[in-house]
């Protein structure tokens, strides 16, 4: 620099670098206000937050109660316009599979009847009966049917003739009991289908548990440097700049496995989607190592807590009954709810001080999450699931330094367990 | 009263203490902020929203340094911070100007008024200002500069360069009214 620029500059730094000026007096009463409002601003915060929190335990307490009240106030269905009697009796539709079963068996038996000489009994029954029989329940259709049977049989109404007639009706009847009892093992195993397949249309909640894979950042790296990562200039990284040479002198980066756990409700759209949201917990830490200088190191440890909603769709495209899998969406809101910082210095190796402070993280995290998965049945209600995919980080420019601060997508993995409502 | 009591006292949350240790520091850095703000308003908030921090993060303070060295770091970088939040600084660091005034050699008189003075720095565009406050009165080498205005440091050199020539355009533009007074 020639002499002609430093003169500008000492002109100006002789004339204003002790500038002083008595600020007016109502800067000081503003002060005090500010320094107030700010702690009321903190329980503001704690407040709204433990006020959705609880918003969100009793809507879901309630539409799980109107739910089950919807159950107990379900009115019986109408019989099927195929029927040609309505069955009065408290009773669900029978599906339509389990009538073809019916059917089926019906048809069979009407075969190996026609095969052989029938006992009026028999004929009475399969004629008689078997409108009534598609329009009932598979318990009580077997009911009737076996009632009908024994009542026709032990009635005599038609006495049967000959001993080869009654071997025959003998057999007849063993024939169909052993049929009807495998009807009824294959109403059983039906229901329980159907069963399963009811509770997917209910409310699920799950336990989660995610991470992103961990990071390390070696000198030549710079990792802080501004034209290499973006984010918020905090007191700590300013400290931080300051006392590394505006973080020249740092040695190594490591930013340790995000951390988030959190609870997660599913609300079925259909029974294939799901709408999903909750509540979740992340933990960001990073840790920096400056070189050693005449024995001399320090450590700067950052702890960000942020608590996210996430909000999205999840579409089962495989459906089985032990396992399904999906492909899910999400967007997820996060705010930082406290940053904990911690700087230590070390002589030789050895600790010589360690000081932590606490600040407001501010500003939003967005971010947005695309992955697979899987979901593994472990009884009725509960299920193991994982899934893996990409998460995008937004509006990291107004985030203290993390380890989002330096790329902007990272390989997500979740796991959990889901509770599925009765 | 001794500044260890004081700091101590101020501390433990003491009003009275507090507001000493303001009215000790309150003119010194109310001149800083009125160097980076575009107006005395906007000075008045930077000053308020600096001695809230300060008194925050006074415990952080480890005796290391002077006092108002420290309350000085923690003025600037307020002030920073909120032309950060207000993106003014933005804009105007990614501005490039098309006339560039040529570096000539200045007739520019050396008694000048610091309220004059501080006319000029605040007659310039926000970024050009802003690093010329930090490079020429703070002290800050560009490097720093550029990791506290998270810009390059090439970007720090040329808002100087620009800022110094525009200053010292104006310095002469002023002695030569004066002189033609004269």
């Amino acid at each position: 620099m020639t002499e002609h620029k430093d003169r500008i500059k000492d002109l100006f730094k002789a004339g204003l670098e002790h500038y002083e000026v008595t600020p007016p007096p109502h800067i000081w009463h503003g002060i005090v206000q500010q320094k107030n409002h700010r702690k009321t601003v903190m329980w503001k915060w704690s407040a709204a937050a433990a006020a959705a929190l609880l918003l969100l335990s009793l809507g879901t307490w309630f539409i799980l109660n109107q739910e089950e009240y919807d159950n107990y106030a379900e009115k019986p269905v109408e019989a099927s316009t195929e029927s040609t009697s309505v069955v009065e009796a408290e009773t669900t539709k029978p599906s339509e599979s389990v009538r073809f079963a019916k059917e089926e068996i019906l048809a069979d038996l009407k075969q190996k009847a026609a095969d052989k000489p029938k006992p009026k009994t028999l004929a009475t029954v399969n004629k008689t009966d078997e409108k009534q029989f598609t329009e009932l329940t598979p318990t009580e259709s077997t009911t009737i049917e076996v009632s009908a049977l024994i009542a026709d049989e032990s009635s005599g109404v038609e006495p049967i003739e000959t001993s080869a007639d009654t071997e025959t009706a003998i057999s007849n009847t063993q024939l169909l009991s052993k049929y009807l009892a495998e009807l009824e093992e294959l109403s059983d195993i039906h229901r329980d289908l159907m069963e399963a397949r009811k509770t997917d249309n209910k409310w699920n909640l799950a336990m989660a548990y995610g991470t992103n894979p961990n990071f390390s950042m070696p000198a030549e790296e710079y990792a802080i440097a501004p034209e290499r990562a973006t984010f918020e200039v905090d007191d700590f990284t300013n400290d931080m700049a300051e006392e590394t040479g505006y973080y020249a002198q740092i040695e190594s980066t490591q930013h340790r496995h995000p951390l988030s756990f959190g609870l997660l409700t599913g609300l079925p759209l259909s029974t294939r989607l799901q709408f999903e949201s909750g509540l979740v917990y992340t933990r960001l830490s990073t840790i920096s190592l400056t070189y050693v200088m005449n024995g001399w190191q320090n450590e700067y440890e950052s702890n960000l807590h942020y608590v996210g909603i996430p909000i999205g769709l999840r579409f089962e495209f495989l459906q089985r009954r032990l396992f399904s899998l999906f492909i899910s969406q999400a967007a997820i809101f996060e705010k930082g709810i406290r940053a904990s910082n911690t700087t230590t210095n070390f002589q030789d190796g050895v600790l010589t001080s360690s000081e932590t402070t606490f600040g407001e993280v501010k500003g939003f995290q967005l971010s947005s999450l695309s992955s697979i998965g899987a979901d593994l049945a472990i009884t009725k209600q509960f299920s193991l699931y994982a899934q893996g995919g990409v998460q995008f980080f937004f509006l990291n420019e107004k985030q203290p330094y993390n380890i989002r601060s330096t790329r902007t997508a990272w390989p997500s993995m979740q796991t959990g367990l889901r509770y599925r409502f009765k | 009263m001794d500044e260890k009591q004081l700091l101590k006292d101020c501390l433990k949350g003491d009003v009275k203490a507090q507001k000493h240790f303001y009215e000790q520091f309150a003119p010194k850095m109310y001149g800083v902020c009125l160097r980076y703000a575009k107006d005395r308003s906007t000075a008045e908030d930077y000053l308020q929203e600096a001695f809230v921090k300060v008194f925050t993060r006074l415990k952080s303070y480890r005796s290391e340094g002077s006092l108002e060295g420290w309350v000085r770091r923690v003025v600037v970088n307020c002030c920073l911070e909120q032309l950060r939040k207000s993106d003014i600084l933005k804009y105007s660091i990614e501005l490039n100007y098309a006339h560039q005034i040529t570096d000539t050699d200045a007739n520019i008189s050396e008694q000048i008024h610091a309220t004059q003075l501080l006319e000029h720095i605040r007659s310039l565009p926000p970024g050009f200002r802003t690093v010329f406050n930090l490079f020429a009165i703070e002290g800050y080498s560009h490097k720093e500069i550029a990791g506290l205005l998270q810009i390059s440091e090439g970007t720090s050199k040329s808002q100087y360069a620009r800022a110094r020539v525009w200053l010292q355009h104006k310095l002469e533009k002023e002695s030569s009214i004066e002189n033609d007074r004269a």
